[in-house]
């Protein structure tokens, strides 16, 4: 038995396999059960020694098969299966058409026209090729929900027609941000558990760190011989942004919390326990997105990560250079979430009462406040003005937020260390 | 206001005649095949230009340009600007009585005011024109797909 053949070449295989089937048959569910029986029926027949020479080719031909005797036994489908014996014969994809199949997959799964929770699901599933259930569990919810989203979510793109292919040059930016949009949301759903004990769960940060290595090499191969090469190439600066983010970001896992599973801020944690080899990885990632020359949000927010990973202590920080970073942030993407940062930034260059005003402006315009993030921050604040029964009223609030378990923990040992 | 369009003689299609001529050409759809979209024309009664302005006739001048810019592009196969909410009625067959109620079927700020249906190859397609309806810059246009009977099987 080769379970790890099948499963390198599961890993390897089945995103280029989906995007190859959903481009042939044009349907995103029948691609999806044709390349799970073909892999179904490679962990029963490769035997050591035995496995194919192509693995990629004999899965294709294998799925290609179980996809006409689906058909044959789906009337829905009959009349497909004149153009799919055709294919049958027909030989191995060129490699730049393989490029535009697995962006054709990437982009239909982030579709705008389907809500972030399904793109998220739609992607996990069939660009990373993660089953259901383990996609629930990722998420804390029934497999049975995630089950029924998945479906819904095919529904609407067979029936509304969703597109499954590369978008028009003029589309290209919105459709690409919402592609690494849903990566980071994934990255940042294990990042931050939601809910529940745990702090970070790593799968979710490993899948999203894989997808930005698949997108930004897709995006690079696609300039090479794309027209309008420089759209596709800003594309990919900010694709390797968001991956050096990522890789600055999952650096400091192992001092976000402490042995007792604690919380422990940026401020306090131990930077000899970051992961020197990220940091590393990411700045030379970093290196390569500037040198594209066209600055977005992600390469921002990464070169602000870039500063902290390289600072030895809190106070050391370059905050003067994170403000700057954070000014041009907010220019690119004026949301609250991103002003509620700058304020912190500006509450340790400046001081704690430049930092509380920014956030009561905020809060003053109607934003973030039910975000506890935000009453975390500004109880902060408070607390290093010396306010502190007003800091406790804060910390309340953020309490009343929820949260997972390290961080209300957090949020109770500091409103403990207030005092009486 | 809710827009008013004339469509001229060139620019009327049957609808009826259209649908069954596509209802024989298609019973199940395939693949690289155009597809019906219903676009949902919904916005606030009074939203747009105030009736007699000079934007209002600006405001025609933008639907008789774009009704004719989808026939030219051949994929029109109808629409039609609808009178305002005041005049709707609502039926409902309820253990059978008919009961006949003044006034649309929900109470919404934003109201139905028209449609178009085009016929384009998928929701790429249909989405770019609905960004391109006079309603999106004031209300919002609800694409969808039409159900083609041979999907019912």
């Amino acid at each position: 038995m080769t379970q790890s053949t099948v499963a390198q070449a599961f890993a390897r295989e089945w995103p280029i396999l989906v995007a190859i089937l959903t481009r042939d048959l044009g349907d995103l569910g029948l691609a999806e059960e044709a390349a799970q029986e073909a892999f179904t029926e490679a962990a029963a027949r490769w035997r050591p020694g035995a496995t194919p020479d192509q693995p990629g080719a004999w899965l294709l031909t294998t799925a290609r098969r179980k996809a006409i005797d689906r058909v044959r036994r789906d009337r829905r489908f009959t009349e497909r299966l004149p153009a799919l014996l055709e294919l049958a014969s027909t030989p191995q994809r060129q490699p730049t058409e393989l490029i535009d199949d697995q962006l054709a997959l990437i982009f239909g799964c982030c579709h705008t026209s389907l809500n972030t929770e399904a793109q998220i699901a739609l992607t996990l599933r069939q660009v990373c090729g993660l089953s259901t259930s383990q996609i629930a569990e990722a998420f804390l919810i029934a497999p049975a929900t995630m089950a029924k989203r998945l479906v819904r979510a095919k529904d609407k793109i067979r029936k509304a027609k969703v597109p499954f292919t590369v978008p028009d040059i003029e589309a290209l930016p919105e459709r690409l941000d919402a592609v690494l949009q849903v990566v980071y949301l994934i990255f940042t759903a294990g990042h931050t558990n939601a809910e529940g004990p745990g702090l970070v769960r790593g799968d979710l940060c490993d899948e999203a760190r894989w997808l930005t290595e698949v997108i930004s090499g897709l995006l690079n191969d696609r300039s090479e011989t794309a027209a309008n090469a420089t759209d596709w190439t800003r594309g990919r600066a900010e694709a390797l942004g968001l991956k050096a983010l990522m890789l600055f970001t999952d650096a400091r896992r192992a001092g976000r919390s402490d042995d007792d599973g604690r919380l422990v801020l940026l401020e306090n944690q131990d930077r000899s326990r970051w992961n020197r080899q990220m940091v590393g990885e990411g700045q030379a990632i970093m290196v390569e997105a500037l040198s594209v020359g066209v600055v977005g949000p992600y390469q921002l927010q990464a070169a602000i990560a870039a500063l902290h990973s390289s600072a030895t202590s809190w106070d050391q920080t370059d905050w003067r250079s994170i403000l700057w970073l954070y000014d041009r942030l907010v220019r690119v993407t004026p949301n609250p979430v991103v002003k509620l940062n700058r304020a912190v930034a500006l509450s340790m260059h400046t001081g704690p009462g430049a930092g509380l005003a920014a956030i009561d402006e905020l809060l003053a315009d109607g934003h973030l406040s039910q975000y506890r993030y935000l009453h975390a921050a500004r109880a902060d604040l408070l607390r290093r003005l010396g306010r502190t029964e007003q800091a406790a009223v804060e910390y309340h609030a953020a309490l009343d937020l929820g949260g997972n378990e390290a961080e209300r923990r957090f949020l109770t040992d500091r409103l403990a260390a207030l005092g009486p | 206001m809710l827009f008013v369009i004339k469509l001229s003689p060139s620019q009327s299609w049957d609808l009826t005649g259209g649908r069954r001529a596509r209802r024989q050409r298609t019973r199940t759809r395939k693949r690289g095949e155009s597809m019906r979209y219903m676009l949902l024309l919904y916005s606030a009664e009074g939203a747009g230009p105030a009736e007699g302005s000079s934007e209002q006739a600006a405001e025609m001048q933008r639907w008789f340009a774009y009704t004719q810019e989808l026939a030219d592009a051949g994929v029109l196969l109808g629409g039609e600007p609808l009178h305002p909410i005041s005049t709707a009625t609502t039926v409902q067959v309820s253990e059978g009585s008919t009961v006949t109620t003044d006034g649309p079927f929900a109470e919404t700020k934003e109201v139905l005011g028209g449609f178009y249906m085009i016929d384009v190859d998928d929701l790429d397609a249909a989405t770019g024109w609905a960004a391109k309806v006079p309603t999106a810059f004031y209300g919002s246009v609800e694409v969808r797909p039409v159900l083609e009977i041979g999907e019912l099987s």
